[in-house]
């Protein structure tokens, strides 16, 4: 009770001091307040004297500090640039950076997309190949270098989105075929090993229907692994020429070319070779075709020549022999240094060609 | 004040004329002399010049910032003079009429003056910022860190006990 009223007091007080009516509050009290504000006296000169110093000081603060003030920011955002510059040079598509790098690529301060693209490429071919090279005597080391390749395509298949439209589809191409060759490498390496899987047997086949429809030359052939042992022959001298010009055009999709080529060959191997040959190089371009054609070109040798337009191979292969053969086994060679991408992976390639050199 | 803080030299000035007198008294009121008054008035806006930056420009508190600076100044003023001579009682608690109260004020100092330093010391700390400082009751609050019922009272009992000693 004592305390509300003490508070009420103080409070009027308060008020009164505040201006207010007194209300209740004690008058003496706020006579002895005015007494105290005003007896507190400041010397005029002693302030001018502090008065300049602060205000000199104030103005100090603007000079001083207003150009650390740009400054600051000014470094923030130039350090900030350069760490987006450096980080995002090299950034791929997915990484936050990314877009920087589309810019500096777009004014030449990082590399191309289209050459970092080709980079990817050339990389996945390179281990999609040394992969082939192992699966026969390195299975688990062929597999490893199969995912890298296929690690590296998925990069360049990100990267394809932004290359050049005309580059889109070819690119496109190619990335299935290594991914179609790493992935058989992984799923299923008994096919991928040279001299054991289809595309040797299909060869073999067609050399051997080639061999059956000639017989003559059937001597020749026997040179490499299952590719070429089942060509003894020749009609075969035009089919082993195919082959190889398939293994050139090869690359994921040649296999089955080649083979193709080998069922051409049974049929009549001067006729199946050019045929298939062009085909399977088909796939990975004009160059292809054009070892191929000059293979079969080659080998008709006046005959296999003849039978490459697939009119005459049977007859052809049947007088051929040697000859075409050897002009096989160039056809084939140039052809493989081409392409060597694809067709070496699946080791195809040399013994078709060496097939041919055999028949001569 | 925001325009001082950015090197404005009227804002300044007017920021100086405006506080100054302020802290000058309550320092006054609380050490006793003009020298040292103006020593801690001095080094008070010294320190707001180089704290600015760090002040927070949030619910116009600069008067509770302020004195809260002159307070600590005070307070380092009286923690120096008793350890130079500890005989000397520079925060008297006890009424002017004391020795040791006595020795603070000079012979400028009224007799209001030495009555107040005479107060105890919350009581002494809120007339002075509210009469001599001229600061409303909730900037004392906040520069005392009470809050403005509890200074009202102070400011009540400080009032009655000083209109008794100036009335016997």
């Amino acid at each position: 009770m004592t305390r509300d009223v003490s508070r009420r007091r103080a409070r009027a007080l308060d008020d009164a001091l505040n201006g207010r009516p007194l209300e209740g509050a004690d008058a003496e009290l706020v006579d002895v307040a005015r007494r105290i504000s005003s007896d507190y006296e400041l010397d005029p000169a002693m302030m001018r004297r502090d008065r300049a110093m602060f205000v000199s000081g104030a103005a100090m603060r603007r000079s001083r500090f207003a150009p650390f003030r740009m400054m600051v920011p000014a470094i923030a955002v130039c350090a900030l640039l350069l760490v987006a510059a450096i980080g995002g040079r090299t950034a791929l598509p997915g990484q936050p950076l990314y877009p920087v790098r589309k810019v500096l690529g777009s004014v030449g301060l990082a590399r191309s997309l289209q050459a970092e693209f080709d980079d990817h490429l050339h990389r996945a071919a390179d281990f999609v190949d040394h992969a082939g090279d192992l699966v026969a005597t390195d299975r688990a080391a062929a597999v490893r270098d199969a995912v890298v390749a296929l690690e590296e395509l998925g990069i360049a298949r990100d990267l394809l989105d932004d290359l050049p439209r005309s580059s889109v589809a070819a690119g496109a191409r190619t990335i299935s075929k290594l991914e179609d060759q790493a992935l058989t490498i992984i799923r299923n390496p008994d096919e991928a090993v040279p001299g054991v899987d289809d595309h040797g047997g299909r060869d073999d086949n067609g050399g051997g229907s080639g061999d059956d429809g000639t017989g003559d030359d059937s001597g020749t052939s026997s040179g490499h692994g299952s590719d070429d042992s089942g060509s003894g022959s020749d009609g075969s001298g035009s089919g082993d020429s195919d082959s190889g010009s398939g293994d050139r055009s090869g690359s994921g999709g040649s296999g089955s070319d080649d083979s193709g080529s080998g069922t051409s060959g049974s049929n009549d191997s001067g006729s199946g070779d050019s045929g298939s040959g062009d085909s399977g190089s088909g796939d990975s371009g004009s160059n292809d075709s054009g070892s191929g054609t000059s293979g079969s070109g080659d080998s008709g040798s006046g005959d296999s020549g003849t039978s490459d337009s697939g009119s005459s191979g049977s007859g052809d292969s049947g007088t051929s022999g040697s000859g075409s053969d050897d002009s096989d086994a160039s056809g084939s060679g140039s052809g493989d240094t081409r392409d060597s991408i694809s067709g070496d992976a699946f080791g195809l390639d040399g013994s078709s060609g060496d097939t041919g050199d055999d028949g001569s | 004040m925001r325009r001082a803080a950015r090197g404005d030299e009227d804002a300044a000035g007017a920021v100086f004329d405006h506080y100054y007198p302020r802290v000058f008294r309550y320092a006054i009121g609380k050490v006793g002399n003009e020298r040292d008054a103006e020593d801690i008035a001095s080094e008070t806006f010294a320190r707001v010049l180089r704290n600015l930056d760090r002040f927070r420009w949030r619910g116009g508190g600069f008067e509770a910032w302020l004195f809260r600076i002159a307070a600590n100044l005070i307070t380092d003023h009286h923690r120096v003079r008793n350890r130079e001579d500890p005989r000397e009682e520079v925060e008297p608690t006890g009424h002017a009429d004391s020795p040791e109260t006595a020795v603070l004020f000079t012979e400028t100092s009224t007799e209001l003056q030495r009555l107040v330093a005479g107060l105890p010391e919350d009581q002494k700390e809120v007339v002075l910022m509210r009469f001599a400082a001229g600061l409303d009751t909730n900037e004392v609050a906040r520069a005392t860190g009470r809050n403005a019922n509890a200074v009202r009272q102070l400011q009540f009992r400080a009032l009655q006990n000083l209109r008794k000693m100036v009335t016997p």
